[in-house]
């Protein structure tokens, strides 16, 4: 697992953030029209997101089999028109599978990801908008779970706690959450000396009301680059847990434990582990080029290269 | 070595000549020195004609599975032997061990007073022991030693030593104990030291049986009395926990390195008392994935592994660079179910839900067959009239429901990692139990692991519901087969009756086959325990006897599978023919 | 001012040492089963198990028990492994010169390819050469590590048989003498060029897989940084004075562009030791990170928690140490 570097360049969010408030006077539509035919990648990966987005809400009600139940009489057959991607050990169809699966490999990832978001979010904001004691504890608390690698971190509390896919999303919503937070506490500490803002206060606004309405919508462009790039992350991390047996079980059709479930079969069954590898790798292509996109997109100096 | 051969190919030559060696000598101590291929043999031709005896050797017969080389198999520079584990081993105790993998190691670096012979299990042959005796009453066992036996720690092996080393056997009931509590419930008194190379075995009763228990590979090997006594504590007066983690015998390798997680080494044992084997190193490498033990195999990176899923022994079959040797066993492989935590109705309900068939014939493809209880079909005792399960899982609901389980409830089922069959025959039982509403929790762990779970003394209330489990008798009667695993004296570090399971009913007609004297008597307590165990009360799932398979390299030659050593090796006749 | 800073590091590293011990010495004691019995393994008996309950004072209040576990923190004593049944901190010392010598491997991979990758694809913009850096730098952060070691070792391996399944060197082939621990540097420190050869081959495919993502990452840091620079102004200046292109590059554009390259790899360090244990366990490479893992198998809870203390430990000193460099390396940026 890796991360972009998180060095705070006082320049960058500022001007993210500029160019998101622009973007957003236009409209989400327009944002849309005009991000897409930036590049092509941003199509592709528009489409790659959407596709397992979609697969990730209508994954079981369109699978052609059944991806639990197995039916060992088609064990390990070849793709072919009634399995189109071949059967596992089970004979369970790969393709209902690797369609059922994408709410476990992606869909877990999106919740761990929102929950981590509020706590940073919150986290950040009272800290940068309270200043003082208060900001120098939460930021050490902070750093603390920045500190920690991930992966051990998440094997140590599968192994204390049990194997299975809540521990899994505690694990990394405790490993997630800290860079929200000091995302936003920076984001916070800029903006609140700004005119704006003091002009808002002046007028009476409580500091929730200013918070809420004037602080963190400006906030928002940098996060969501964060966002779009940490999805990745938290599928491979999910996928990666639950290929060393420490996350989703079995019958659960999550990608990594299909892969683990593969490595058996490799030299008859180059089907049962290529899929499953392939759905984990366009998801997070798609989630990657996206935050490339973005970042391009909200960044002017690019553009004008 | 090189520079010095000619003369030691002349004395060899001259001693040979004069039969002051045995065949077995001469070819031992030429290996020693590395003549070449042509030396050894026209050395053996100067033999004179000896009486054989003992292990068959490369130039006088090939052995049972090798084709008979035109003039004389010429042997392999490489005399390494690389074998495959599936796990881990966390327990290298002889005398407490009852683990196949730890077995197999036992079998280069330990030694039982005889073993079984090639295929045979009823013959013997040699092993610490040189001669054995037995008088007509079948209550005195004597057995002669080789004079020179010494211990891995240079201590000498004299009758006295093996006396202490069954003496601690008994007394630390652990693990395989049966195997000697059985005849001997006072090796103190019944085991007498006539001089330094002769003891006898002295029994209350005829103990037909004795000497093939005495063969058995779990159990009677003989360990260091001195290293027991420079190890032990307090707390642990046999040192145990010592003897776990380290190894002193008198076979022909010596540990080098033992990593029970990774890899065991072993060397040759420079001063073992008998003719040394071919190979000068035994290594022994775990390897979880099912996948990366058949990729070792087919680079030929490892010669031999015993631990095969169905699918890959088809497959190596076709491997022209690799042997799969099928046999016939006694092995019974069953799923336990805690008897604590599990009513009766409950654990017959559970026993219609097992997908037999699917298991046995998709998973297994044919590397098992159905069997109606704990006792194979080979071994006196089996009673061919009580009847198999079917799977039923209409029946399965109604006897769960009326053991009081409710829709939703959750179970676990613990398995060893490393058998890619194990995990699919666990998420078949997982799916059928679904069907009617009940949860099974899978729980995967590392052999070693469960190993410690099944062998320790944690109460049941802390162990899982279902176990896979398989077992086989550590010589050919039911009640060896039956005794550790159901007695209710079995539970915890004594045995292996890891599910608690503790019939009253079970217990006195298990103690009455302990002492039956007739096969008649035999059959019959055989079969009421069995139906009781199966049917009445079941203690396990007892789903298939199992066909196993080692697979080896193609020049490996020399193995001899036996239906009772299973998983294990011949090291001493095995070689590696050069091709 | 920046000794004030890296004093402001050195307490702050103390602090998150403590935090750590505090979030390890937690999560042995939340167990849902007994900790006694975690401690003294399945096998125990309850005798044992309450005997270990008294030794490790488990039944002592929470305060109490935690400032034991500190003190043989501070003393580096984490107590025995319950399968190896050895101290804690000699499987650690067995096993991490392994660990060390594959991170080394994998960033020397991804700094020696991703640099030149980097230059070049910045350099020639949008052609062939850029657009595939891209796409495999793209690759590089999405494809699941342990699906493309899998991948890589049925290939290179069990198909076409040209590097190992694995480990650090061949069953029965003695390591090199022990200087550095090594295996490449010691073989050939003593002469043993086979070896090192031997040793390299067995380097190659998981060093790759776990090189590959900090490749892609020093490969877009190092291609952006140039970017940037070469879009300046000054460079500007210099082409239209005449002074050779390459020249330029070479000596202004490269040497900015190296410092965000610099903290990436220093972050990466960091994780790498952490995220080797995917690695390490398909190619069965005796490290830290499969040590963790079994360590997970076999329910050696006492290895588990210390291999989480003393890696979140290394993880914070290198990136202490990493930021203080970073620090001396460009004074504008200061990194809280």
């Amino acid at each position: 697992m890796t991360a972009e570097p998180r060095v705070q360049r006082d320049q960058r969010p500022l001007v993210l953030e500029v160019a998101a408030r622009q973007a957003r006077r236009r409209g989400p539509l327009a944002w849309l029209l005009t991000f897409l035919s930036q590049s092509p990648l941003n199509v592709l990966a528009m489409g790659l997101i959407l596709l397992f987005l979609f697969l990730v809400i209508f994954g079981d009600a369109l699978a052609p089999h059944d991806p639990v139940k197995p039916d060992i009489a088609f064990k390990l057959h070849a793709p072919s028109t009634t399995y189109w991607f071949g059967t596992d050990e089970l004979g369970r169809d790969i393709l209902s599978r690797v369609m059922s699966g994408a709410k476990y490999s992606l869909g877990i990832a999106c919740i761990i990801l929102s929950i981590a978001l509020i706590i940073g979010v919150v986290v950040g904001a009272i800290a940068g908008y309270l200043g003082g004691l208060v900001d120098e504890i939460l930021m050490r608390v902070t750093d603390l779970f920045l500190a920690f690698p991930a992966l051990i971190l998440a094997m140590a509390i599968a192994a204390t706690l049990g194997r299975n896919l809540q521990n899994v999303v505690i694990a990394l919503i405790a490993v997630y959450w800290p860079w929200y937070a000091r995302l936003v506490r920076g984001q916070v500490l800029s903006i609140k000396e700004r005119e704006f803002v003091e002009a808002a206060r002046a007028v009476g606004a409580g500091p929730g009301r200013v918070m809420l309405r004037h602080i963190l919508p400006n906030t928002t462009a940098p996060v969501i680059v964060q966002l779009t790039i940490d999805v990745g992350y938290a599928v491979l991390a999910t996928a990666g847990l639950s290929f060393l047996g420490l996350g989703a079980q079995p019958p659960i059709p999550e990608w990594g434990t299909m892969i683990a479930g593969a490595r058996t079969f490799f030299r008859e069954a180059w089907w049962y582990i290529t899929f499953p590898g392939l759905a984990l790798t366009l998801t997070v292509v798609g989630f990657n080029l996206l935050g490339d996109g973005l970042r391009d997109y909200l960044d002017p100096r690019s553009r004008r290269q | 070595m090189r520079e010095r051969q000619p003369e030691q190919y002349l004395s060899l030559l001259l001693q040979a000549r004069s039969g002051r060696l045995t065949r077995r000598q001469v070819l031992s101590r030429a290996l020693r020195v590395g003549l070449s291929s042509p030396a050894i043999l026209s050395l053996l031709a100067a033999c004179a004609q000896q009486e054989g005896g003992g292990a068959p050797t490369p130039t006088t017969a090939p052995a049972a599975g090798a084709t008979p080389a035109p003039s004389g198999p010429r042997l392999s520079e490489n005399r390494d032997f690389v074998i495959l584990f599936s796990g881990g081993v966390p327990d290298l105790d002889p005398q407490s061990a009852y683990d196949n993998q730890a077995s197999a190691l036992f079998l280069a670096c330990y030694e039982m007073l005889i073993r079984l012979k090639g295929e045979s299990t009823f013959d013997y042959e040699p092993m610490l022991a040189r001669e054995w005796s037995h008088n007509d009453a079948l209550t005195e066992f004597t057995f002669k030693l080789a004079p020179n036996a010494k211990f891995h720690d240079g201590t000498p092996c004299d009758a006295e030593a093996v006396k202490a080393s069954f003496v601690r056997f008994r007394r630390m009931e652990r693990g395989p104990y049966n195997v000697i509590s059985r005849f001997v419930d006072n090796p103190e008194d019944q085991i007498e030291v006539v001089d330094p190379t002769t003891f006898v075995f002295k029994t209350p009763k005829p103990e037909p049986l004795f000497l093939a228990a005495i063969a058995s590979e779990y159990g009677p090997l003989v360990v260091s009395p001195a290293a027991m006594e420079q190890h032990k504590t307090a707390e642990d007066p046999y040192a145990h926990e010592w003897f776990a983690q380290n190894i002193v015998g008198t076979g022909p390798y010596k540990a080098v390195e033992t990593l029970q997680q990774e890899r065991f080494v072993f060397e040759r044992f420079p001063d073992y008392h008998s003719e040394a084997p071919f190979f000068d190193r035994i290594i022994a490498r775990v390897v979880v994935e099912d996948a990366t033990r058949r990729q070792l195999m087919e680079s030929g990176e490892a010669h031999g592994c015993a631990y095969f899923n169905a699918e890959d022994l088809i497959a190596l079959k076709q491997n022209p660079a690799l042997q799969v040797i099928d046999y016939e066993t006694t092995q019974v492989n069953w799923i336990r179910m805690n008897y604590h935590k599990l009513n009766t109705k409950a654990r017959q309900g559970f026993a219609y839900a097992w997908p037999y068939q699917e298991v046995l014939d998709k998973v297994l493809l044919g590397y098992g067959k159905m069997i109606n209880g704990p006792i194979p079909d080979t071994v006196i005792g089996y009673d061919p009239s009580i009847p198999t399960y079917t799977t039923d899982l209409q029946k399965a609901k109604q006897l769960l429901t009326e053991a009081g389980v409710k829709d939703g409830d959750s179970f676990t089922f613990m398995y060893a990692a490393g058998s890619a069959d194990t995990a699919a025959m666990a998420q078949l039982f997982q799916s059928n139990l679904a069907q009617i509403g009940i949860t099974l929790e899978l729980q995967q762990v590392d052999r070693s692991a469960l190993i410690e779970l099944n062998y320790g003394d944690a109460p049941p209330e802390e162990r899982p519901h279902f176990t896979a489990s398989g077992w086989w008798p550590d010589y050919n009667d039911s009640w060896n087969q039956l005794y550790p695993n159901f007695h209710s004296d079995s539970v915890g570090s004594k045995g292996s009756n890891s599910s608690f399971y503790q019939n009253p009913e079970v217990d006195r007609l298990m103690d009455q086959l302990q002492v039956a004297t007739s096969e008649d008597e035999i059959r019959e307590l055989t079969g009421k325990i069995v139906q009781i165990m199966t049917w009445d009360d079941p203690a396990a799932i007892f789903w298939g006897q199992i066909t196993r398979a080692t697979v080896l390299a193609r020049d490996i030659r020399g193995f001899i599978p036996n239906g009772i050593y299973i998983a294990s090796y011949n090291f001493h006749q095995m070689w590696r023919e050069a091709v | 001012m920046v000794l004030h800073l890296i004093a402001r590091r050195l307490i702050f590293l103390v602090f998150v040492l403590l935090g750590l011990s505090l979030i390890t010495f937690t999560l042995s004691h939340i167990v849902p089963s007994d900790p006694a019995r975690m401690i003294a393994g399945p096998r125990a008996s309850p005798q044992a198990v309450q005997k270990i309950r008294e030794d490790y004072g488990l039944d002592r209040p929470l305060h109490e028990q935690y400032l034991r576990y500190m003190s043989g923190v501070i003393r580096l004593d984490f107590g025995d492994s319950l399968s190896s049944r050895r101290p804690v901190n000699e499987d650690l010392k067995r096993y991490l010169p392994a660990t060390l010598e594959l991170t080394l491997y994998a960033m020397l991979f991804a700094v020696v390819g991703g640099i030149p990758i980097g230059v070049l694809s910045a350099v020639k913009r949008n052609s062939l050469i850029d657009a595939a850096t891209r796409t495999v730098t793209v690759l590089g952060l999405s494809v699941p590590s342990f699906w493309l070691a899998l991948m890589l070792q049925f290939f290179l391996f069990a198909q076409l048989g040209l590097l190992p399944d694995g480990q650090r060197l061949p069953i029965g082939i003695k390591e090199p003498p022990t200087i550095t621990s090594l295996y490449t540097v010691d073989a050939v420190l003593s002469g043993q060029f086979s070896l090192f050869w031997t040793a390299l081959k067995h380097l190659a495919m998981p060093a790759f897989v776990l090189g590959f993502g900090s490749l892609a990452i020093v490969t877009r840091m190092v291609r952006s940084g140039m970017l940037e620079v070469l879009g300046q102004d000054y460079i500007r200046t210099a082409r239209a004075k005449g002074l050779e292109p390459k020249a330029v590059v070479l000596r202004h554009a490269l040497k900015n562009a190296l410092l965000p390259a610099v903290t990436v790899i220093g972050l990466q360090i960091g994780l790498l030791l952490g995220g080797a244990v995917l690695v390490e366990i398909i190619f069965s490479w005796p490290g830290i990170g499969r040590y963790a893992f079994q360590a997970i198998q076999t329910f050696d809870y006492n290895a588990v928690i210390s291999v989480t203390l003393i890696i979140g430990f290394a993880y914070v000193t290198v990136n202490l140490l990493v930021d203080i460099a970073y620090m001396f390396l460009d004074p504008r940026i200061r990194v809280v």
